[in-house]
This record gives C-alpha cells, structure tokens and sequence, in this order.
C-alpha cells in the first residue's frame, strides 16, 4: 500500500516536471537552435544565433534599474541607460568626448565673450512622447526643478550652483532662478557667475516636460517615476520591479523611427551573466572583466557572440590621509608604489584583457592624457623602495618595521569586503610591504561604512589609508576630487593640498583655448604621477558581448549603448 | 476564544511600539549613512549633499525623526525609500506576492516530501527507508540552497535547457491566464525545487519523532487490539495526532513566507522581500528598513496568534479561556 503511494507520487512529480518542461508558452518554444555549427560556414547569414526567436526586439541583461527613469533624479547606471533611450539631450558627446549638436535638442548655441552668457537654440518640432512640442520653457523648468529646495537628486552639480539667483532658489527665497530665461519659444539663455571651461557641458542637461511634472513637489513628481514622457527614439511600455524594463519603439522620433520594435532590459542574477548569453535568453550584457569571464568566451557556446571590449572610463586607487604626518613625504608615498606589485595583481586578477596600472587621474582616451613615457610607471622595485625610505630616514628596526625618531611606520589601511579586488589588493600589499618593512595593518568593514567614514570630517585622523574608485568624465577637470576647498564632508579624504597642482587646476578651469588647456592638464597628469595623492591602481575594461544578431550597438568610452538606440538593428 | 484574540491582539500593540523603537535605534546607531552613495559622485559637493541632507529630513534629531516617522506611519504613510525614491508600502506589496507564491510553493513540496518519508520512517523505524530518510533529511539541512541552486541550473537550465535561468516570467509576453500560470511555473521550478527540498528535512525529522512518539501510546495499542486495520490506526488514530506539534511548527512560519530567501532571489533574480531588505541594508535606506522591520514583526506576532490559535482547534485538551 505504502509503496503503491510512493510510486504514485514519484510518477506525479515526473509527469509534472515533464509536463512543465513541454509546456513551453507558445511564442517562445521555437526549435532549439543548432548546437554547433561548423567552423566554415560561421559566416554564412543561414546560421540562426541562439535568441533568434525572439524577433525584432534587443533584450540585454543587467543588474535591476531602480525604476526612477527621469533625468534629473535617477542614480543608477542601468536608469540611466532606459532614460537615454527615451530621453534626447541638450548637447551630445563625439567618439573623443568632445561636445556636440549632432543629434542634439539643440540646433546651435553662442558662448558670449565674457564666457558668462549662453544662448540655446532648440530644434523646432521636436514632439514629447503625448504629443506636445519640446519648447524653451521646458528646459527653463528642468532647471528650476533641480534647484527647488525639496529636489531630491544629484542633478544640483557646481555647475548649476554657479547660476545666477540658483542658490536664492534653494535657499527658498525665489521661484525660479534669474539666470535662466526663455527668450522666445525656441531660445534659452543662461548666465553663470563665473566664466569655466567646464559650464557648457555642466548645462547639457536632459529636459523633462514642463506640461507633465509642472507644479508638482518632489515628492509628486517621484510618484510619476515610472511613468515618464520623454521626447527620446522609445517610450516605457511596462516596468516589473527587479524583472525587467520594456521600451517600444517611438515611431514619431525625430531622427526616424527606430530600427527595433522594442528593448527589453532583463534583470539576470550575477552568477548568470555569461550563462543567460550562452543559452540565447539575452542578446548583450555588460559582463565582469574577470580573468575567467575572458577565457568563458572563448569557448564554442559563445561562438554567437562578439566581444567589445572598451576600457571603463575609470581608476580605482588607494588614498593617502595627509592628516598622518608619514604621508607627508613624498618619498614613503613613492616608496609604497615601488614597493606593491600593481601589474602582476592586474595580470593574476582581470588577466591580460581586462584592465591595466593607471598612472595618473585623466582618462587614457582622453585628448589630455599625456605621452606615456612622460609618466613615472613605478613599476615593481623592492630595491628602489628601501632606497626611498632609507633616504628620508626610515632605518629599520629590530623587528623588521622602520623607524624614525621613535615612531614605527605602521599604519592602517581601511577596505571593503564587498569587491574581490578590494580583499586581494589589501592582503597583497600588507604582505609586499612588510618585506620593506613597512606594517600595514588592515582593517575591512562594509562600502557604507567605509564612505560615511571618510566623509565625516570628525574622522580626520581614524584612518590613514583606504581605497575606493572615481568615475572619469569627457572633460578632464579633476579639480572636484582634489582641490583643497574639498576636504571631508567633501570629495578631497585625504586632505590633499598642493600649492602647484591647486593653481594649475583653477587655471584648467578658466583657461577657454584648447590648445593650452591641452598643456596645462598634461602637466597636472604629470605633476600627480609624481605626487602620488592616490596610489593609483587599475583602470579596467568594461566588456560587452554582444549577440551576433545585433547590428549598430556601439558601446564607446565617453557615449553608452543607449544613446543612439534608434539605430540598432537585428539582422534576424 | 473571542475574548482571548482581543486580549491578546491588545497585547500586541505595546509590543509593536517597542520593537519599533528597538529597530530604530539600531538603525541609527549602526555605522553608515543613507546619503554615502551620493558621496561616490566626483561631481558632489558640500552644498548639494547639505541640500540633500535637508529634503530627506536627516538634519533633524533622531528622537524627532521617530517622532515624526510614527505619526506619518499611525496615518499609513510609511515614508519614501532613500535609494529607489517609492513609497516604502508600494515597494513591499509589489514583492508581496512573487515573496508569498515563492515560500508558500516551496512549503507546499516540503509538505509533500516531508510528511510521507516522516510518517513511513516512523513506522518502519530502523529499516532500509528510515536510514535513507535520514540521510536525506540531513543532506536536506546541510546543504547550501546556493550550491542546490547553481547544480540544478547547470544541469535544468543550461545543459538541457529545460527551465529558464531565472526571472519569474518571460519579459514582455504578456500572458494571460492559464499560460501565465504556466509561465510563472516553468521561471519558478527550480527555485522551489531548492527551497521544497532544503526546507523538507528539518520538518520530516520533526514528523518522524512526534509520530514515533504517538505510535508508543496507549490508545494506539488500544486501537490495534480493537483489531483495527494498521492502515486506519497509523493514518487515522496516529496520525492527527502526532501532525498537531507540525501544525503548530507551521503556525510559526508564517512570517518567513512573507520574509524571503535572500540568497534564493539574489540566485534566481526572483523579485523578492529578501532582496529588497538586503539592499536596504546595504544602503542604509532607513525608512525601507523601518518599514520591511515593522511589517515582518506584525506578521510574526500575528503568526504567534494562529499558531496558539491552531492549538486550541487541533487539540481539544487545550482551552484558551
């Protein structure tokens, strides 16, 4: 009897996996693609590449948006992305990062000669996604938004700090700013107080439409978060919370309707990222660069994919607090560098592929980024660290640790656990610079630990070392990073101020003429690769791969995938 | 039994309040800041963060933000998440039901597999079956869900090609009706295989002694000397009797369908409570934290309530009164 049941049951479960398993919903169950194809007719157009069944639509995989697709207050990469799909801007970036009108709301602008005056012209007829033209007053709203005293996003930049009446806005003591005006329907000036070589690409901002979030507070304007109008090549069709995002295409866009019927951005689970593209349920992703990862692709499941592999406009580093007087010297700083194997952890870690030592706080594709062989490389030299650190008096002691004037050079190194990389480089150095008897003693917590540790000037002398990454911007102005106006609760930790480098930002800053921007920036890469505030050490890749099925999608240092969306294409 | 559920939901309230209290200072108290994330920003400033700071309220003092947090929430405003810029209340139901449909689905296979093997173990104590649902049980228990998890998704999802990877529905299908359901369990098959089998041993142990212990009462020798089939004596006299410790073990599980599996959703990319905490956490989004905190108490206390409740109903020799 017993048996009988067991039996019953273990029938029912293999009839319901079974059946589970054949009942694939209609539209998806397509004849599972060849396994393999051969090698010579890789080429052919016949071979179906595994997602073919999924039509004229891209779906790329990716970590969960967090579902605020505007503008001016969203903080995620992967929000980003939907909302340049939908969203056109003021002014776009070329290839080499440099400004542009070219698919651009706006047809042209003058800088007045004070450098304190800009005048936009927009494109006439450009439609919102309901209907209604984009117009000046649309842009003079988005500012204003961004100044209200309630904004919640990271939109209110220096950039905006530095318009006329922004900060009476915020301050709550005026409705709208005087600095940004609507000359006529198509025409908005805006007058900053300084004149920077940084404002015109401060002020290419996204416009969202005055008609829709108009005289609502933040809060309100929050709640229409996933509901956007934007004037961009698709519009949101459906957002499922930490699933997916779906766009379709806007077949009024001005620049022609796009080529897709739609987007799809699939949330995937980490783990799964190469394994979703090997069996075809996306078409892109924007994978981990691990060592691994490269060699994963290699492999005969991801013949259907090509690899675009762009460095990630980036550094990660490890900071100095210049508040510890043994950072104050130049030579322990350059002796630390010497002293840790940078390029055999890059190679161990991301492989030869996936990034390299940085040098320097300016992006290698940067038209600032000086000649390599004016740059310091401090390239692994046990040697020449001792030399450094026996210059300026660091003897060494009985046990093993330097010493001067009674003080040991030991100091602490706070990390974090979350990023493998974070774990690793910390273990390697305590144990290189042991053995040039220098004592690191590291100390891991939690990223959120770590940042409110080091943003809080009551914290001033609780850490000597950390590490953590910056973005790099199209424009190399690092100035918001290192500029002594910015210690804690501000981008400068490490309390890092020097007098040179210091003038030759603000002069990067005001100087308008390219060509001696160009100079002053080369010798600041220069003048930091020598100073060392930072111990820098990688840029990394940022690798797509990318279904052969999809045509136009161009991922490139300074623009994202998304941007021109309207033009990708599936072959099949 | 009426008075008792008002007694005890009275009861309830000051406990609410006090584990309010209790989350909210260890929020407060626990190292971070909600606005960090902003400071990765090489574009941020003093005066934006100060701005921020003001328009998410943080400037105040703690006792006055709880203050404040506790009339909103008496008026059903649970306050609006840091990171993901929503209602809190609007960000826990729209996880509510993939968290519930995920746990209950699971719980329902651990049911299923648990019991049988339970009650047979128990009946055949000592033999070939009870030493292999033992080992089961224990492999049950000892396995990571992850481990679980990635061997089946090679093996289902990749190899075969059977399931999908992960996700809960097929993006942009738009299923309705019986093909969605189909849908949603093709997604979920394997994560509530996971979570069914590694849920399964520890409640199939918890069978196996209760009935064992049944078996050896009196009235079971007084139903087998009645001359009772060993079919009605096991599964009607025994039986109901030893599931009530069950039952009541079920009472307390409640809330963890309401909880999430953490490390099952962030596997499976399954839009769960778990995850969401979990971000909250690493965020430091307080009023997400606050809220998910809350309501998981209150399904605790109520989970408490059910399962004294069931007691009473499953056990005539208990009376609440």
């Amino acid at each position: 009897m017993m048996k009988k049941s067991i039996i019953f049951l273990l029938v029912l479960t293999l009839v319901l996996s079974a059946f589970l398993a054949g009942c694939k919903p209609k539209d998806t169950a397509v004849d599972t693609p060849p396994d393999v194809a051969d090698d010579s007719n890789k080429d052919e157009p016949k071979e179906v590449y595994p997602g073919s069944e999924r039509g004229n639509v891209l779906t790329v995989g990716g970590t969960s948006p967090d579902g605020i697709f505007n503008p001016i207050t969203y903080s995620a990469t992967y929000d980003y992305y939907m909302i340049e799909l939908m969203f056109n801007s003021l002014l776009n970036v070329e290839k080499n990062g440099a400004l542009t009108t070219e698919g651009a709301l706006v047809k042209d602008y003058t800088v007045s000669d004070d450098g304190l005056k800009y005048t936009f012209n927009l494109r006439e007829g450009i439609k919102w996604h309901d209907g209604v033209e984009v117009t000046a007053d649309d842009v003079v709203f988005t500012f204003n938004a961004i100044f209200a005293p309630d904004y919640k996003g990271r939109g209110y930049t220096l950039v905006m700090q530095d318009i006329v009446g922004a900060k009476d806005v915020k301050a709550g003591n005026a409705e709208t700013a005087e600095g940004v005006k609507a000359l006529d329907k198509y025409t908005v000036e805006i007058t900053v107080e300084q004149a920077k070589a940084t404002t015109l690409r401060g002020l290419a901002i996204m416009p969202i439409p005055k008609h829709y979030y108009g005289d609502k507070t933040a809060d309100e304007m929050a709640a229409l978060n996933r509901d956007p109008i934007g004037n961009g090549a698709f519009k949101l069709k459906k957002y499922e919370a930490e699933q997916y995002v779906e766009l379709e295409a806007n077949p009024d866009y001005w620049q022609g309707a796009p080529k897709l019927d739609g987007i799809i951005w699939k949330v995937i689970a980490n783990v799964d990222e190469l394994s979703e593209f090997e069996i075809g349920a996306i078409d892109a992703v924007n994978f981990e660069g691990s060592i691994e990862n490269y060699e994963t692709i290699e492999g005969d499941a991801y013949k259907h994919g090509t690899l675009i592999n762009n460095m990630n406009n980036g550094y990660a580093y490890a900071g100095f607090n210049f508040t510890n007087p043994i950072f104050q010297d130049k030579n322990v700083r350059q002796a630390l560098a010497y002293g840790l194997d940078r390029k055999g952890f890059i190679e161990s870690f991301f492989g030869d592929k996936g990034g390299f030592v940085a040098h320097t706080p300016i992006s290698p594709v940067s038209w600032a980024y000086p000649d390599e062989s004016q740059l310091n490389l401090y390239e692994y030299n046990k040697d020449k660290a001792i030399e450094l650190l026996e210059a300026s008096g660091w003897k060494l002691g009985a046990d093993g640790i330097r010493e001067k004037d009674g003080k040991k050079l030991a100091f602490k190194w706070h990390s974090y656990q979350e990023a493998l990389w974070s774990t690793k480089i910390t273990a390697l150095a305590a144990e290189q610079w042991k053995q040039i008897g220098v004592d690191c003693e590291i100390v891991l917590m939690d990223f959120n630990s770590l940042s409110t540790l080091i943003s809080d000037p009551g914290n001033k002398d609780k850490y000597d070392m950390w590490n953590m990454a910056w973005g790099l911007g199209a424009d190399p102005d690092m100035s918001g990073v290192y500029s002594k106006t910015l210690f804690p609760p501000g981008n400068n930790r490490g309390y890092f101020d020097n007098e040179k480098i210091e003038q030759l930002m603000k002069d990067g800053v005001v100087e308008f003429d390219e060509t001696k921007r160009k100079e002053i920036y080369q010798e600041l890469a220069r003048e930091f690769n020598e100073e060392l505030p930072y111990l820098y050490i990688y840029i990394r890749m940022s690798p797509w791969l990318v279904n052969k099925r999809v045509k136009n999608f161009n991922p490139s240092e300074f623009i994202y995938w998304s941007r021109d969306g309207h033009l990708i294409e599936i072959a099949q | 039994m009426g008075r008792f559920i008002t007694r005890r939901l009275l009861q309830q309230i000051p406990i609410l309040i006090g584990v309010s209290i209790l989350v909210f200072s260890i929020i407060q108290l626990a190292p971070g800041d909600p606005l960090a994330s902003y400071t990765q920003d090489p574009n941020m400033t003093k005066e934006t963060l100060e701005a921020l700071k003001e328009a998410h309220g943080l400037n105040k003092s703690p006792v006055l933000q709880y203050i404040d947090y506790v009339k909103n929430a008496l008026q059903g405003n649970f306050g609006f998440s840091f990171q993901l810029k929503q209602p809190v209340e609007k960000l826990i139901a729209e996880r509510l039901w993939p968290t519930f449909y995920i746990a209950f689905g699971s719980l329902i296979i651990s049911i299923i597999i648990a019991i049988p093997i339970g009650v047979i173990s128990a009946t055949k104590q000592y033999s070939v079956f009870d030493y292999a649902g033992t080992v089961f049980a224990l492999a049950g228990i000892s396995i990571p869900a992850f481990f679980l998890a990635l061997l089946l998704k090679k093996w289902l999802a990749i190899d075969l090609r059977l399931f999908p990877l992960s996700g809960i529905e097929t993006p942009g299908a738009m299923y309705t009706g019986f093909a969605r359901m189909m849908d949603y369990l093709r997604h979920t098959f394997i994560p509530l295989i996971v979570l069914g089998l590694t849920g399964a041993g520890g409640l199939m142990r918890y069978t196996r002694s209760s009935m064992l212990e049944v078996v050896r009462q009196d009235y079971i020798r007084t139903a087998r000397a009645k001359g009772l089939k060993e079919r009605v004596v096991i599964y009607k006299h025994a039986l109901r009797n030893a599931l009530i410790p069950v039952i009541t073990l079920l009472g307390f599980t409640l809330p963890t369908l309401f909880s999430g599996a953490v490390i099952t959703e962030i596997m499976f990319a399954l839009p769960g409570m778990g995850k969401l905490q979990h971000q909250a956490v690493m965020q430091r989004d307080y009023p997400v934290l606050m809220g998910t905190n809350l309501f998981l108490a209150i399904f605790t206390l109520l989970g408490n309530l059910l399962a004294d409740i069931s007691y009473a109903l499953v056990d005539p020799r208990i009376r609440l009164d």
